[in-house]
């Protein structure tokens, strides 16, 4: 079955072909019943189309000019750093506001009240009074802090508490030899942005505003914070002659740590047209990818190359913490030995390679290949990149006038899947997800055994479709959706999804998150896929850490005014 | 009103489906009447007011009871039961959205509360194609002007409100087929419904730009009621986190 055309893609298309060549790319796509199961899901890699990808390709090619005005940073590791950031018209600035090294190590969880850095994005001048009293707000108030519609993130890191210190030892150390295999120098503790705060809403930002894109704030913190980070220890090592600063070809593989938890799945369920835009694009490019009857040349075989020895790095990487990434470690290899044939032998399509990889490696290892073809498929990535903005704005809304007779056969047709799920099992309510007091940290309880089960938040799905199916069974023929609503207005959330359905495919995990048997590592790997992280790895089946903008060159304009003291 | 008062549109939109879950919505109500209750408030600054009022209220959710005029089988009366808008106003107006398709293009709404709901219902209605009149029923223009515009819009009690004549089209049709049936002839150039509306997408436009200043009061019940949803931490909860 092909993949079901989002609205507005046949006009998007229209500028790049015809609607046949549309419908190919649409069949070669995974049916949306295999792609959106959640041990598909947790296979998926970053792409060419993840969120980090797409904001690093904007810095890159369009000149982003990002350098360090001010840093001052003390022994004991506080003080302040704060980065000028010029894109064409526009000027922001990113300040650091950096605390002492604390007793020990952070988590960088939302029930913290304390981080090692906290940093402020702002649009506009550089203003120190400003500076000063959103440093002020920040760091006493932490999540209690408001900001000015002039703020566009905060944004919160801790420093790898193991690196620095062995740092601040005293003992010789090479940093080139410690980072060789890549990891990071700061890990991200969030991104506060949206109206978070009080700050100002990424949709309402101009047209022509280089961070008006879904994630693209959230995702530059997290590249701002690898600079920092690099700006961090560079000055460490001026001042500490025992230590090997990094060399650039270090920098380039070094990049900022991330951990995330539960929280992510409640996300992914909240948000369908999340899902949908960043499964259907990646899923669409590789099918822009596949279907291309003209043959890898030999920069694009290269280039595939490149992101797969990024890919048994990051599995490398990660094996160090999970074993369970050694056997993706080996089945890469495999990969990576079936493309370097392909580039001594007869010029091949990608879908050649692609069948030739099908048959050898694992689907965890192909699904690497997968994203490796969205990279050189420029032209796929760059539709992609205007469809997802697109089917991440698109309304919620019902049909009223729809009767009650078709949409129990749809629902039959599009959520069988769900339908057919014993929801009536402890196995199958094992679980609930809820906010807890301690700054609303997502967690995951018991059902049996836990409080706040009146409380849980929306994440059974197969649930709230079962209900739905059984009001739409108990209603007469001939009424609307209007009129069942009325009658029973707690159907009206899934009511909105199932009609999202109809105009986005992929807007559903086919699978029960509240199953004794469910993994939320699962997923969690997919949301941070889709971030555009690599290097992941499991903590536990409900933390998976990973390193976003490795591989990458470090693009910071290196010179630093050292201003005047203006923190007092 | 300091500027720390000032939420983001997206910000209250988050905030809102929690705390109209703990002023007893249903969950899977919540989560759309949290698009009525932020729009509202961007719009007329009354719709926190008017949840928070609703809160410790036992029975809010009383559904419409809907029969036919005696006068007219294809004019249904939606008795509301002293419900209010907040919850129910585009419910009503979806249910007679269908029902413009079998031919029922008017309505009478009666024993209401919280009137500017409705500014929300008949401008999403509208992006659907949709073209909807209200006008407090037997009323002039002049005077349907005034209830539109009034200060107390949404604070009378349910039982004092004016029946209200509600005339829907659905796409495709012309308006002015179904306004020929609205008494007291308004046309929808000269709506006073329509006046109030464009009036209010011209303030949610600024609020999504700038935020939405919130009254001391509204805001301290906010934080207070979205905090109860949280649930207690143990370590065994903090095993469970992420």
């Amino acid at each position: 079955m092909a993949m079901k055309c989002p609205v507005g893609l046949a006009a998007l298309w229209g500028r790049h072909g015809s609607q046949e060549s549309l419908a190919r790319v649409l069949e070669t796509m995974r049916d949306e019943h295999e792609l959106m199961t959640i041990s598909s899901l947790r296979r998926i890699r970053a792409s060419s189309v993840s969120f980090g990808e797409s904001l690093y390709r904007r810095i890159a090619q369009d000149n982003w000019r990002i350098r360090e005005i001010h840093h001052r940073i003390e022994s004991d590791l506080s003080g302040e750093m704060v980065f000028e950031i010029r894109i064409d018209e526009y000027l922001l600035h990113f300040v650091v506001y950096a605390n002492p090294d604390g007793p020990g190590p952070r988590d960088g969880r939302l029930r913290d009240n304390g981080f090692d850095l906290q940093g402020v994005l702002y649009e506009g001048p550089l203003d120190w009074g400003r500076i000063h009293r959103e440093g002020t707000e920040i760091r006493e108030k932490v999540w209690g802090g408001r900001t000015t519609n002039d703020t566009l993130a905060w944004t919160f890191a801790n420093r790898s508490s193991r690196l620095f210190k062995d740092m601040r030892s005293g003992k010789k150390i090479d940093l080139n030899e410690r980072l060789k295999v890549g990891g990071y120098i700061l890990r991200n503790a969030g991104a506060y942005a949206n109206g978070r705060h009080g700050s100002r809403a990424w949709m309402m930002l101009p047209e022509d505003h280089p961070l008006k894109y879904p994630y693209r704030m959230d995702m530059f913190c997290l590249y701002l914070w690898r600079l920092a980070g690099f700006a961090l220890v560079d000055d460490f090592c001026a001042k500490h002659p025992e230590i090997t600063p990094l060399t650039e070809a270090t920098k380039r593989n070094v990049g900022v740590g991330n951990s995330s938890g539960i929280g992510t799945v409640a996300t992914l369920v909240r948000w369908p047209s999340v899902l949908a835009a960043t499964a259907f694009a990646r899923e669409f490019v590789i099918a822009h990818a596949l279907v291309k009857t003209d043959p890898l040349g030999l920069e694009e075989l290269e280039l595939i190359l490149e992101r797969l020895k990024m890919a048994v790095q990051g599995a490398e990487f990660a094996a160090q913490s999970d074993e369970a990434a050694l056997p993706l470690v080996v089945e890469l290899r495999k990969l990576r030995e079936i493309c370097e044939l392909a580039r001594s032998g007869e010029e091949q399509p990608a879908s050649a390679l692609f069948a030739a990889a099908e048959s050898a490696v694992s689907p965890e290892a192909l699904e690497e290949l997968r994203s490796a073809l969205t990279f050189v498929d420029r032209e796929g990535t760059e539709i992609a990149e205007q469809i997802i903005p697109l089917l991440i704005g698109f309304d919620r809304a019902t049909a009223p006038e729809r009767l009650v007779s078709e949409e129990r056969v749809y629902l039959a047709n599009e959520f069988g899947w769900a339908l057919d799920i014993d929801m009536s099992t402890e196995a199958s309510m094992h679980y609930f997800w809820y906010k807890s007091e301690q700054n609303g940290e997502n967690r995951r309880g018991e059902r049996r055994t836990d409080e706040g089960v009146d409380r849980e938040t929306f994440v059974n799905m197969p649930g709230a479709l079962r209900d739905y199916a059984q009001a739409l069974s108990e209603a007469p023929d001939n009424w609307t959706l209007g009129r069942l609503l009325l009658a029973s207005p707690e159907h009206s959330m899934i009511a909105a999804r199932v009609n999202l359905s109809r105009a986005l495919p992929c807007t559903t995990i086919h699978g029960n998150v509240l199953h004794k048997n469910f993994r939320p590592a699962d997923l969690i790997r997919y949301f941070l896929s889709i971030l555009g992280l690599g290097h992941l790895a499991e903590n536990s089946n409900q933390w998976v850490t990973g390193v976003g903008y490795s591989g990458i060159p470090v693009l910071l304009d290196t010179e630093v005014e050292r201003k005047q003291e203006v923190f007092v | 009103m300091s500027e720390s008062n000032r939420l983001g549109y997206p910000e209250l939109r988050r905030m809102a489906p929690e705390a109209l879950r703990m002023i007893g919505l249903p969950l899977g109500l919540a989560d759309r009447i949290a698009d009525v209750l932020t729009w509202t408030e961007a719009a007329t600054g009354r719709s926190l007011r008017a949840a928070a009022r609703l809160d410790g209220q036992e029975q809010h959710v009383v559904l419409p009871d809907i029969h036919p005029a005696t006068e007219d089988p294809h004019h249904p009366v939606i008795d509301c039961a002293g419900a209010s808008m907040l919850i129910f106003a585009p419910l009503i107006v979806d249910y007679l959205a269908a029902e413009s398709h079998r031919g029922v293009y008017s309505a009478t709404l009666r024993n209401y509360s919280d009137p500017s709901f409705l500014l929300y219902a008949a401008y999403q209605n509208s992006r659907a194609g949709y073209r909807l009149e209200i006008s407090p029923a037997g009323h002039s223009s002049a005077q349907a002007q005034k209830f539109w515009e009034s200060e107390e819009l949404g604070e009378a009690p349910a039982y004092g409100q004016p029946e209200l004549w509600v005339s829907i089209t659905p796409p495709g049709h012309l308006a002015r087929d179904a306004v020929s049936r609205f008494p007291g002839q308004i046309l929808p150039e000269e709506s006073p419904l329509w006046g109030a509306v464009r009036e209010a997408t011209v303030r949610v436009d600024e609020a999504k730009r700038t935020g939405i200043v919130v009254e001391d009061a509204e805001l301290d019940w906010l934080r207070d009621i979205t905090k109860r949803i949280r649930v207690k931490s143990s370590a065994r909860s903090e095993m469970q986190a992420g």
